[in-house]
């Protein structure tokens, strides 16, 4: 039998227009319109990826994009706009990838707020001046001998070691477009630990540059 | 004067010019005569570099992927437009209940059975004077309301946010009123309980709940799909046997009331808000 009456689900697959302005796709988003999901996908799934990508490898953050495309579906009726709609999406994406380090044990943030890396810490004398200093940072790049993936490789392993927050709070404030006080909305962390975060992981990083260019091993 | 130790907890505030003037002026007079310091910060910059040049190579997205996530959104959207559809209400339909429910019952074991329920819920909802008119019928479902919504081992909040989700998806009303009154008086704000269905993930439940959520809601809107996954969901949050044969039997019982409540047109109470 032919059904007819109001269906609030029906699809209505057009193509949109690029210049759609953000309140006009959110509208075509609640009206379930695919068109309009297949636009969105094409315009945010990038920042949505970059945001996993800062606590998760590949394969994991492709996950975690998808979980949040699902959960987007659901939410998008209580989105108040007042973020804006690609803050909103990489604040699920975010929420969702630091549930996927819960569930998969990945070390995260801990009560651990000292500002300085314990290696880097037992460096200093007593008196606080250096006992045991860095080399070679300054004259040249310690990967200048080095290929282009070893040191890619190497720095993937590192950033997949730290707290995943530690590396997100890196990654995502390179992001020219976003501050500090977005970092820390994002993470659900202070402004003042973002700050720590981002010296902690640059801190292992500087380890990590130091004995691969010493010793060869990542 | 700065100690090294001290440059060094400050390093990256100076390079990201999150510190006062005098802060890095006093920073730039270390630099000036600490060798150390001076090939630290270096360290930290390329460190910087390094991983911003990894960050830009990696973040674009595979054309595979977006495909990937365009066919899983249309597919959500899908699943979803058919299963409003099968709620497609019938506006020709007269809304007169199909039977009349008993409100002065003669007979004594009902009474008995009204008086139980007025003691425990306030009221005599028109799903139980319904079922009145078979006094088996109507003692064996106040028992399973009774001994599953009132004792357990789930809290009575949870297990009424479970009959609100399952309740909503199988479009009765009847019982996601009820229901949402009782989490309204256990401190459940509107907005809770308005994201409750279209967001249960973001709600107030602790992992566990939203776990055996998950579950009780596919076990509903799709029971022949395999829950292997959302159950060991539920194990990895911790959750007992008993637990989770609770949740379900929620999930069992309401499902069924839905379907009774909705094709015997049975009413909301109008004197009890």
């Amino acid at each position: 039998m032919q059904k007819t009456g109001f269906n609030p689900f029906a699809k209505r697959v057009q193509s949109v227009p690029s210049e759609l302005s953000e309140e006009a796709l959110v509208e075509a988003l609640r009206n379930r319109d695919e068109a309009a999901y297949h636009h969105a996908v094409e315009k945010y799934t990038g920042s949505m990826l970059a945001t996993a990508r800062t606590m998760l490898d590949s394969a994991a953050a492709e996950d975690v994009v998808q979980e949040a495309w699902v959960s987007v579906m659901h939410a998008i009726d209580g989105f108040e706009g007042r973020s804006g709609l690609k803050a909103w999406l990489c604040r699920i994406t975010a929420n969702k990838a630091k549930n996927h380090l819960r569930k998969h044990k990945r070390e995260t943030l801990q009560d651990d707020f000292s500002v300085l890396e314990s290696d880097i810490e037992s460096r200093f004398s007593p008196d606080g001046r250096w006992a045991n200093p860095f080399h070679g940072f300054e004259r040249h790049s310690p990967s200048d001998n080095l290929e282009r993936d070893v040191m890619d490789d190497c720095l993937q392993k590192h950033l997949g070691r730290m707290p995943g927050e530690h590396s997100a709070a890196l990654l995502l404030t390179q992001q020219a477009e976003m501050s500090k006080d977005d970092v820390a909305s994002l993470l659900g962390v202070s402004v003042g630990n973002v700050r720590v975060m981002v010296h902690r992981a640059r801190q292992r990083l500087v380890l990590m540059l130091e004995r691969l260019r010493e010793t060869g091993e990542c | 004067m700065l100690t090294c130790r001290e440059v060094t907890t400050l390093a990256s505030d100076f390079l990201d010019g999150d510190l006062s003037l005098f802060r890095r002026l006093n920073i730039r007079f270390h630099l000036a005569r600490c060798a150390g310091c001076s090939e630290f910060l270096a360290g930290l910059r390329v460190a910087d570099q390094r991983a911003d040049q990894l960050r830009r190579s990696i973040t674009r997205p595979e054309p595979e992927l977006l495909d990937r996530l365009k066919a899983s959104v249309s597919a959500g959207l899908h699943e979803e437009a058919s299963l409003a559809e099968t709620f497609q209400p019938d506006l020709e339909a007269s809304n007169e209940p199909l039977i009349e429910g008993i409100d002065e019952p003669s007979d004594e074991r009902v009474r008995r059975i009204f008086d139980d329920i007025r003691q425990k819920e306030g009221f005599v909802p028109n799903l139980f004077r319904a079922y009145a008119h078979q006094p088996d019928v109507l003692e064996y479902n106040w028992q399973r309301e009774k001994s599953l919504m009132y004792g357990g081992v789930l809290g009575e909040a949870f297990k009424s946010a479970i009959v609100v989700v399952v309740s909503s998806d199988n479009g009765c009303g009847y019982c996601v009123h009820h229901h949402q009154v009782a989490l309204q008086s256990a401190g459940f704000s509107q907005e809770e309980l308005t994201a409750l269905s279209s967001d249960p993930e973001s709600s107030r439940f602790t992992g566990r709940e939203k776990a055996l959520l998950a579950l009780v809601r596919q076990a509903n809107r799709d029971p022949h799909k395999p829950a292997d996954a959302l159950l060991a969901r539920v194990r990895a949050e911790g959750a007992t046997d008993a637990e989770i044969i609770e949740a379900m039997s929620v999930m069992e019982l309401y499902s069924s009331w839905n379907k009774f409540l909705d094709v015997m047109r049975i009413p909301l109470e109008t004197d009890v808000s």
